[in-house]
């Protein structure tokens, strides 16, 4: 390989601005290429830049509001989980049953008491 | 608000040192230009450039825009090399399924290179009438991607051989190469243009 040819790979920023004829005239047309691009490239870029950057303002808030979502569900489903169960009533449906009968018989007593007290009123 | 860095950026089309108080949107502005025109002579696509600049764009905000803002230019360069090589590995795929159309397209050359010859009179080439742009733009579509993105990135953008062999993910020995053949490969056709 031809050292010659690497004359400016490792040069300073001041040599980099002397750069030889062949850099120079295609950098100054480059430069010059960019300064004339035309306005309907010029807005397509504008548009890009202000996209890509709404982009990244809109991220956050889109990522904060699903972070929040999946937090609450997470507790809800973790609450769900560790939650005892409700115990099962296993009384003997005979109990249940003699209990309400002698209820019932209680209120005909206290129903036939009323009656009678207003009977004897009158 | 602009520094006195990217003052010196604008005025004389590439950046000396960038400063750390600049916004995100503030680097893109500095460098979307550059970046535009050498996807543009990359692909040879006005479209297709837009759209690499665009992706470029999104990626850095979104991944790195947290980032110190020195270490912006690297990674912004890094993702647009990348962004052209997928490019042409995707035209490549393309190419290869679909190669009957590329029979095509070869039986129909004189219309392509008319196509290719108005694509590239743009408005703002007739406006400035440069010769030398046209010259020179040629001049760069004729290298291979590789020698393309490695002078654009040592000559025009002005970033050593360590930073370019980082942003073209291959060895420091590889950048010497590539910018000594496209060095080579310009001056030709340059001067054979003369």
């Amino acid at each position: 390989m031809n050292s010659n040819n690497h004359e400016s790979d490792n040069q300073s920023p001041e040599e980099q601005i002397r750069q030889p004829p062949l850099e120079g005239q295609i950098n100054q047309e480059l430069d010059n290429s960019i300064e004339n691009l035309s306005p309907e490239v010029r807005r397509q870029l504008n548009q890009a830049r202000i996209s890509a950057i709404e982009k990244k303002s809109n991220s956050p808030i889109y990522w904060k509001t699903a972070s929040a979502f999946s937090l609450v569900f997470a507790l809800v489903v973790g609450w769900q989980l560790l939650e005892p169960p409700i115990p099962i009533d296993d009384t003997p449906f005979a109990d249940v049953l003699q209990e309400d009968l002698e209820m019932l018989d209680d209120l005909e007593f206290v129903y036939w008491m009323a009656e009678e007290q207003q009977s004897a009123a009158l | 608000m602009y520094t006195n860095d990217a003052i010196l950026y604008s005025q004389e089309g590439r950046i000396e040192g960038m400063a750390l108080d600049i916004s995100i949107e503030q680097f893109l502005q500095l460098v979307e230009k550059k970046a535009y025109r050498m996807a543009e002579i990359a692909t040879q696509n006005q479209s297709d450039a837009l759209d690499i600049v665009q992706d470029t764009m999104i990626k850095l905000v979104e991944k790195y825009s947290d980032k110190p803002s020195n270490e912006w230019k690297p990674l912004f360069y890094t993702i647009l090399n990348s962004r052209i090589m997928d490019y042409f590995r995707r035209k490549k795929v393309y190419n290869s399924l679909f190669f009957w159309k590329k029979q095509y397209q070869d039986d129909e050359g004189f219309e392509d290179e008319i196509s290719k010859a108005s694509d590239f009179i743009t408005p703002e080439r007739e406006l400035q009438g440069q010769q030398d742009v046209q010259k020179v733009s040629l001049a760069l579509k004729q290298l291979s991607p590789r020698q393309q993105q490695c002078f654009l990135l040592r000559s025009w953008e002005g970033l050593s051989v360590i930073e370019t062999a980082q942003i073209m993910k291959c060895s420091q020995g590889s950048v010497k190469t590539h910018y000594s053949r496209a060095k080579d490969a310009l001056k030709k056709a340059l001067s054979d243009e003369q």
